[in-house]
């Protein structure tokens, strides 16, 4: 019983973690960034992104009309920059050239997405304030399939997952499949 | 255990590496685009940026994304073709999944090349926006027309036309026409500025299309025997589809010409449409035919299928009067955003009488992606994105100038046919019809409407067709 409880700890990770997790993550104007700051957050928004994948780059604006939107409500968004084969100037220059208005975080490191599972970008997690994985996923589904892009998205699953969350309860889709530029893990 | 090992081992040092493997693949194919300043979103020189990329790589080349190359090998010879060989493809996937191998860096070929500036050639006059246009950050993708006036002093002949991209990141096709009628600058004026909105068309009638442009297309070199008459006061008006990038950007597009003197050869473009489509709303396989037959003696030399979001299936065929069949063109898998114009390797030779038949098939069901009403509605022919469309323009070539004109009569005449034989309204003409011929074809309708009420009953329209035929040529 004991054994099978650590294997399901082990495997759930973050998912059941109590406190905020560990880690310290410069953005690009320098400052630096604790969970411990998710501290009395409703929600926490991890926007995926690297400076060079279209399929994110697309997304900007859409996800600082949700910062809009959802920040005022108690809503922390923060956008993870994935991609180690840049430099720290390049990904400053590109913030402001795309108007990122929340925080880019660098992260070559790729500590949160091994916190949450994150895949590619975009793809967007909602935490918890203490780091628990919400929602993972996309933020809508236009592109369910790279090959087919939908006219314009039918479901914005995000949003629903936001509106779940601070209604207090789980969002229905926990999961979505994100399609996009892979992030890559083994960080060279 | 031992031989596992063995067999595992051997096959790891047989795997692809990018310097033996990938890159001759990636500069052959992709880098034309795939580097730094180009259309493509990323560049694909380094093994740095291949690696970084491999799994997406892997994904959209097995999917046959990647290069984008829409139409069906064995369907029509085409110039400068796109396409990865099944091998390719596998080799790719092999690299991607044993971890994208970097490889010894005495086998990486050399980074390809590519000539700057103008492609086809120093242009003998350069149109560009007169100033860059505005492009929001998001929001729809945007199709606009910039007319661009020409100043001829006297008539001059056109021969050879390349469309350079002004902001790569944001022009996701172009297509390019002649307006002599001075409709495009009207509306151009009507929008308060040098261009206007147009989705599906450029707006005017008797558009000439000059040249297209997408993604990793080769701009063809001048063709003086070809070149095409252009009288004073003619606008190059250049239709761009935008694709927003997530930034506010700006574009200001250019377009080189080539001049010559008159062509020794006819050059005609043979439009093959269906205007009489109507799909009903969740209709997930509706077939739309429609044919031309060549009135004289022909070269086929390019060929651009159109149609808009719910296309998926589209084939053209030549049927020669002697019975045989011969596939111009099959794309599968028709996508809007990556639309072409395609040149065949070696010209077609269309004997008098061939038929050139049309099937389309669209998929107006919610099932369908790219549908762009949600639910999905009644569609009908036009412009709008909402619209569908059901179009082959084909080049062809005449053996002399002085055939155009009788060739042209004889389509039109075609044209005239379908229309009296597929619709009763005599107010809505098909644009196809040039405008010269309207007003005397009206009266001649007219006649034939012998209880004037504006449509043709079942009588009326056969003896309407039988007089049509007797026009024919022979």
């Amino acid at each position: 019983m004991g054994k099978l409880f650590i294997i399901l700890s082990l495997m759930c990770g973050a998912l059941s973690a109590a406190a905020p997790p560990k880690f310290e993550l410069r953005d690009t104007n320098g400052a630096v960034h604790i969970a411990d700051e998710w501290r009395g957050k409703k929600a926490v928004v991890l926007f995926f992104t690297m400076t060079d994948c279209p399929l994110a780059n697309g997304y900007v604006p859409e996800m600082n009309r949700l910062r809009a939107l959802y920040g005022p409500q108690g809503v922390a968004f923060y956008a993870v920059q994935v991609d180690d084969t840049v430099t720290d100037a390049a990904v400053k220059k590109y913030a402001q050239e795309f108007a990122y208005g929340f925080p880019m975080l660098n992260d070559p490191r790729m500590i949160l997405p091994r916190l949450t599972g994150a895949k590619v970008t975009p793809e967007v997690a909602v935490l918890s304030s203490t780091g628990e994985v919400l929602y993972l996923g996309r933020i809508d589904n236009k592109v369910e399939d790279l090959t087919h892009p939908r006219y314009a998205a039918t479901e914005p699953e995000l949003r629903n997952a936001l509106d779940a969350v601070l209604a207090g309860k789980a969002p229905k889709e926990a999961r979505t499949r994100a399609v996009g530029c892979s992030i890559n893990l083994e960080s060279k | 255990m031992k031989f596992l090992f063995l067999f595992a081992s051997s096959v790891a040092l047989a795997a692809p590496t990018f310097n033996k493997d990938i890159a001759p693949i990636l500069y052959e194919n992709c880098a034309t685009c795939h580097r730094p300043g180009e259309v493509a979103p990323f560049s694909l020189l380094t093994y740095q940026d291949a690696a970084k990329r491999s799994g997406l790589i892997a994904t959209v080349t097995k999917k046959r994304y990647m290069p984008p190359w829409k139409p069906e090998q064995g369907y029509g010879n085409f110039d400068h073709v796109r396409r990865l060989t099944d091998d390719q493809i596998a080799k790719i996937q092999e690299w991607a999944a044993t971890g994208a191998p970097e490889g010894d860096a005495a086998e990486k070929p050399a980074v390809p090349t590519f000539p700057s500036g103008w492609q086809a050639g120093e242009p003998d006059q350069v149109l560009k926006f007169s100033e860059p246009y505005k492009l929001a950050a998001d929001g729809r993708d945007q199709f606009r027309c910039f007319v661009l006036p020409m100043n001829l002093a006297k008539e001059s002949y056109v021969s050879g036309a390349e469309f350079r991209p002004g902001n790569p990141k944001v022009v996701h096709h172009a297509l390019i026409f002649l307006d002599s009628t001075g409709t495009a600058r009207k509306l151009a004026a009507a929008s308060g500025g040098s261009g206007y909105p147009c989705f599906g068309g450029p707006g005017f009638t008797g558009a000439g299309l000059l040249v297209g442009w997408a993604p990793g297309y080769t701009p063809l070199p001048a063709e003086p025997s070809l070149s095409q008459a252009v009288r004073p006061g003619t606008d190059v008006v250049i239709q761009i589809h935008y694709h927003p990038s997530g930034k506010p950007e700006q574009d200001q597009s250019s377009i080189g010409l080539k001049f010559s003197g008159p062509p020794t050869k006819g050059r005609a473009l043979l439009l093959v449409v269906n205007r009489y489509l109507d799909i009903p709303a969740g209709e997930s396989h509706y077939v739309v035919k429609a044919s031309v037959t060549v009135p004289q003696d022909a070269e086929l030399w390019g060929i651009t299928p159109h149609a808009h979001y719910l296309a998926t299936d589209m084939k053209v065929n030549a049927r020669f009067p002697d019975g045989t069949v011969t596939p111009l063109i099959w794309i599968k898998d028709w996508d809007f955003n990556w639309q072409g114009q395609y040149r065949y390797k070696e010209p077609i030779k269309l004997p008098k009488g061939t038929k050139i038949e049309l099937e389309y098939v669209y998929d107006n069901s919610s099932g369908n992606p790219h549908n762009p009403s949600n639910p999905p509605v009644r569609v009908r022919f036009g412009e709008q994105t909402k619209d569908e469309m059901a179009l082959a323009f084909l080049g062809l070539v005449l053996p002399s100038p002085e055939d155009v004109q009788p060739f042209q009569r004889a389509v039109v005449l075609q044209y005239v046919e379908d229309f009296v034989r597929l619709t009763d309204n005599l107010n809505d003409l098909p644009e196809e019809i040039p405008p010269s011929m309207i007003p005397r074809l009206r009266m001649a309708l007219a006649l034939f409407d012998q209880d004037h009420d504006g449509k043709l009953n079942a009588g009326e329209r056969a003896t309407l067709l039988k007089f049509i035929q007797t026009m024919m040529p022979q």
